[in-house]
């Protein structure tokens, strides 16, 4: 039988590195699932993943057993969701005052590679891309309970803990989501 | 059950967060009114969509660069955390004798006139901070990432460059 | 006897702040191809998020890397990958940043050449987009200076 969340959280506070690499891989698609929903592209989200359970194994010890390790795995996903959205396109140009200079301000991005489009790969039918474009337009908040309830199936009590918000404001928040999904859906098909 | 009941209980149905006899309630309703039904059908297939466009894109990512990644990280919370550790198990004869050097240290400069202080609050310094003083070139572009204050000039390989 | 003591001892203390002055700085130069695409060196991981923000790539290879110590007011050069160079002239220091004058030539051409003052320790990069007709991405050199 397997060994359960808590029995391997215990095993890795004693050190037990294989434990944990256990926790990581039972959970790290679904944690992936969470990132590539709330943030514009996969490496971002890849990104969310790993940053997620390297936090999780540093503040282990705050981990209580009181809700489920994927509940608490979550919250710490959705917070760097969150944290990275708000980092998002704040680099800020510089202008370098020597007479010397030239051309310095304009986005590098001109220059890059085009931005990775959301669910690029993944969509086969004209209808994914518009509902991942629908789901797009949602709010990060309302993104989040769409994808917590939708995709990762939590309760609403669990999703609450996830997003640190009463168990109501979860249920007008998912009612609001659903409506808006599907009056988008609506006009874009 | 009206109708404007199961309008506002629909989606705790669909998800199943209904107390037993409401969620009973809410069934027998759907089952006799077209348009409570069709609502209720509208949730099921607004879940389809979004699963599975959420899936088929997890499906595509290569997940195994993440263990690596955090085991990496691991191993620097470790490194730190035992680090810690010797720095706490200072024997206490060593403690002691650190702590009156500490006190003389302290008490020899605390007996010097103090510098003038610096009304201007002294700026946090960034790992990686740079001051362009001068920029030349062609087609450059600056940037900065702000947390650790590294900086980039970027010049464009095909049309950039001054005469040397 | 005492004379020619304190001469030798002045001697010997001028060597040893000679020599710590011609110490300088240690530079480093990475040079790292990057791409849309593909894998990352494992050494890069720990900087792969934080390249990403700056230049969009999401793969970073190193392909060359060298370490020198460099002496003040001395220019050092540094071969980069596609025929270009690097010359760093450290200059010195000035509160707890390495002032240098850095050139990043492509040929004859001068690609870069700017005065700046580096956080003692810390890293800056420079980037060189890709060039038409060429797949292999593009290059950020990294240099992190640190002073002896």
């Amino acid at each position: 039988m397997a060994p359960s969340d808590w029995e391997l959280v215990l095993r890795t506070r004693k050190g037990d590195r294989d434990a944990f690499r256990e926790l990581v891989e039972r959970y790290q698609r679904r944690v992936a699932s969470l990132a590539v929903g709330m943030l514009r592209n996969r490496e971002d989200a890849l990104d969310v993943v790993q940053e997620t359970f390297a936090r999780a194994y540093q503040h282990l010890d705050r981990f209580k057993g009181d809700s489920g390790f994927y509940t608490w795995l979550y919250r710490i996903a959705f917070n760097l969701c969150v944290d990275h959205q708000r980092r998002e396109g704040k680099l800020g140009d510089l202008r370098p005052e020597q007479e010397e200079t030239e051309q310095i301000g304009a986005p590098l991005a001109a220059d890059g590679p085009p931005p990775d489009e959301p669910f690029h790969r993944a969509r086969s039918t004209e209808i994914g891309r518009r509902v991942e474009q629908a789901i797009r337009e949602l709010t990060p908040d309302h993104r989040a309970v769409i994808l917590l309830r939708e995709v990762e199936g939590l309760s609403y009590e669990e999703i609450s803990r996830v997003l640190d918000c009463p168990k109501g404001t979860v249920m007008s928040r998912l009612h609001y989501a659903r409506r808006q999904l599907q009056s988008r859906l609506r006009e874009l098909l | 059950m009206t109708c404007a009941d199961v309008e506002r209980l629909v989606d705790a149905f669909a998800d199943a967060e209904l107390p037993a006899p409401t969620l009973l309630a809410v069934a027998r309703h759907a089952a006799g009114c077209s348009t409570c039904d069709e609502s209720v059908r509208g949730l099921q297939e607004l879940h389809e969509s979004v699963t599975r466009v959420v899936r088929a894109e997890v499906d595509a990512l290569d997940l195994a660069d993440v263990w690596p990644a955090v085991a990496a990280a691991a191993d620097r919370v470790d490194a730190r955390r035992s680090w810690s550790r010797r720095a706490r198990a200072v024997p206490a004869a060593a403690a002691g004798a650190l702590a009156v050097a500490a006190a003389a240290v302290f008490w020899l400069q605390s007996a010097r006139v103090a510098p003038p202080r610096d009304p201007t609050p002294a700026h946090r310094t960034l790992s990686n901070q740079a001051f362009i003083d001068r920029l030349a070139g062609k087609d450059l572009r600056l940037r900065r990432e702000p947390r650790s204050g590294t900086t980039i000039i970027w010049v464009n390989a095909t049309s950039g460059g001054l005469a040397r | 006897m005492n004379r020619a003591a304190v001469a030798l001892g002045m001697m010997g203390a001028a060597l040893s702040i000679a020599a710590a002055v011609a110490l300088g700085m240690e530079v480093q130069v990475v040079s790292v191809r990057a791409a849309e695409r593909g894998p990352s060196d494992a050494e890069l991981q720990p900087l792969r998020g934080r390249l990403r923000r700056l230049v969009g790539y999401r793969s970073f290879r190193v392909v060359q890397q060298e370490r020198r110590q460099c002496s003040w007011r001395n220019t050092e050069e540094f071969r980069i990958p596609g025929g270009r160079s690097l010359r760093v002239l450290p200059k010195g220091m000035q509160d707890e940043a390495v002032m240098m004058q850095v050139r990043l030539l492509d040929g004859r051409r001068r690609l870069v050449d700017t005065d700046v003052r580096l956080r003692n320790r810390g890293t800056m990069l420079l980037g060189v987009g890709r060039q038409a007709g060429r797949a292999d991405g593009a290059l950020i050199i990294m240099l992190k200076a640190e002073a002896q």
